[in-house]
């Protein structure tokens, strides 16, 4: 009884059968009009397959994704939130502007807490007046969220927050969720841009999702602006 | 120096092991990301997505097995998420004379590769199809080491390689006789 052997098949047709049992191996094929037909696929798609070129990076996509990746990792060994202190004043520009009173609900140190404090603080007792945490030591902790600092950090204004914003929709940049500090902001919508900015000083997340975008606080995700196009 | 070495750096926040660790398979990731997902600019956003989930999740490499495979693993991981995400997004009201089933319609990738028709082809297979020919064929890869990559077992791997290589294949001559067709009505 004639047993259709897809895995003799293939192996047939990678070239990893020896030279005479492939001989032998293929009169037996030739007999089955199902072998055959395996046998002439597996063929002709490992052949156009082996014919690709391999794909490699140019030098300004390579430079461009060395830039990017730089970018968002933070190589200094600087606890973030000591840059962050003299963004207080510009942080509470903006509650002027835009009147947004849960901005400084929490006032004092978890208003302005950076993205990555809650972790540094499971992690060490460090504290807003007595760092310790080193930014290597918060690298390696599990689900560390965006390990951005200044350079990671794309600073904007208030001014030119409208056109970040249109910017980030337009890129439709894939938004890794795990990454997303407030994803319950979005439930049921669909995320189409997410970026840590620091904006007036201040670091925020801005989620872009359908129509609007919201500008969130990542520590209490409080929604500090709304931004309708 | 090993990529497990490297990698257990990376893990201690070490800059420069990642650097090295990049150096040594951007190449590869990208690769598959293209393969995947078709056209250059969203296989550089996947590229770009793997190495931050690499540099972010680097304690999680157990060293139990090589650094390869598990990279493999995140890179088929990342662009599954980026093709459900391109599926997501063409549940949306498409654009007048846009087919959602070419595979070329996003751009990019006809004008910059050879051999357009077996890209075309790759990139009609079922997801599941095409990363096992992508391992396999591709990038070389054994059974047992695509299994892990894609986290199912050896005989599934195999079975999705040689359905898609006969899916694959039908495409080809599909494509090869509606190209032939074309000429014959030009001619
Ligand atoms: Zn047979």
């Amino acid at each position: 009884m004639h047993r259709h052997d897809e895995d003799r098949i293939a192996a047939l047709a990678e070239g990893h059968l020896p030279v005479e049992e492939a001989a032998a191996f293929e009169a037996e094929v030739a007999s089955c009009p199902t072998c055959t037909e395996i046998l002439s696929d597996f063929r002709l798609a490992i052949d156009a397959l082996s014919g690709l070129p391999e794909p490699r990076l140019t030098d300004l996509e390579r430079a461009g994704l060395h830039r990017q990746v730089r970018r968002h990792i933070t190589l200094t060994k600087r606890p973030r939130w000591v840059r962050l202190v003299p963004a207080f004043a510009a942080a509470a520009a903006l509650v002027a502007v835009f009147g947004v009173a849960s901005m400084l609900q929490n006032q004092g140190g978890e208003t302005f807490q950076p993205i990555g404090a809650r972790l540094e603080q499971a992690d060490t007792t460090a504290t807003a007046a007595a760092p310790t945490t080193t930014a290597a030591a918060s690298m390696g902790a599990p689900a560390a969220p965006e390990m951005a600092t200044d350079q990671a950090m794309p600073a904007i204004t208030q001014d030119e927050l409208p056109e970040f914003v249109a910017t980030l929709r337009a890129q439709e940049k894939s938004v890794d969720r795990n990454d997303v500090s407030c994803l319950s902001l979005v439930e049921g919508r669909s995320l189409i841009a997410a970026e840590s900015v620091l904006l007036g000083g201040r670091p925020v997340e801005i989620l872009v999702i359908d129509e609007e975008a919201l500008v969130v606080d990542p520590t209490s995700c409080d929604v500090l602006i709304s931004v309708r196009p | 120096m090993t990529d497990r070495d490297l990698a257990v750096r990376v893990a201690e926040g070490d800059a420069d092991a990642f650097d090295e660790l990049m150096r040594r398979h951007e190449d590869r990731v990208f690769a598959i990301c293209l393969r995947m997902l078709g056209d250059r600019q969203a296989a550089l956003d996947a590229t770009q997505d793997t190495w931050l989930t690499v540099f972010r999740k680097a304690d999680r490499f157990s060293g139990a097995s090589a650094f390869t495979t598990w990279l493999h693993r995140v890179t088929v991981n990342t662009c599954y998420d980026h093709l459900r995400k391109r599926k997501r997004r063409r549940t949306d009201p498409l654009p007048e004379g846009f087919d959602p089933d070419d595979p070329g319609a996003e751009g990019g990738f006809a004008s910059v590769e050879l051999r357009p028709d077996v890209e075309s082809a790759l990139l009609r297979l079922p997801d599941d199809f095409r990363a096992a020919v992508v391992l396999v064929d591709l990038q070389d890869l054994s059974l047992h080491d695509a299994a892990e990559a894609l986290g199912v077992p050896t005989g599934t791997v195999k079975s999705r390689l040689f359905r898609g290589r006969r899916l694959l294949a039908k495409e080809l001559r599909n494509l090869r006789e509606g190209s032939e067709h074309q000429k014959d009505e030009h001619a």
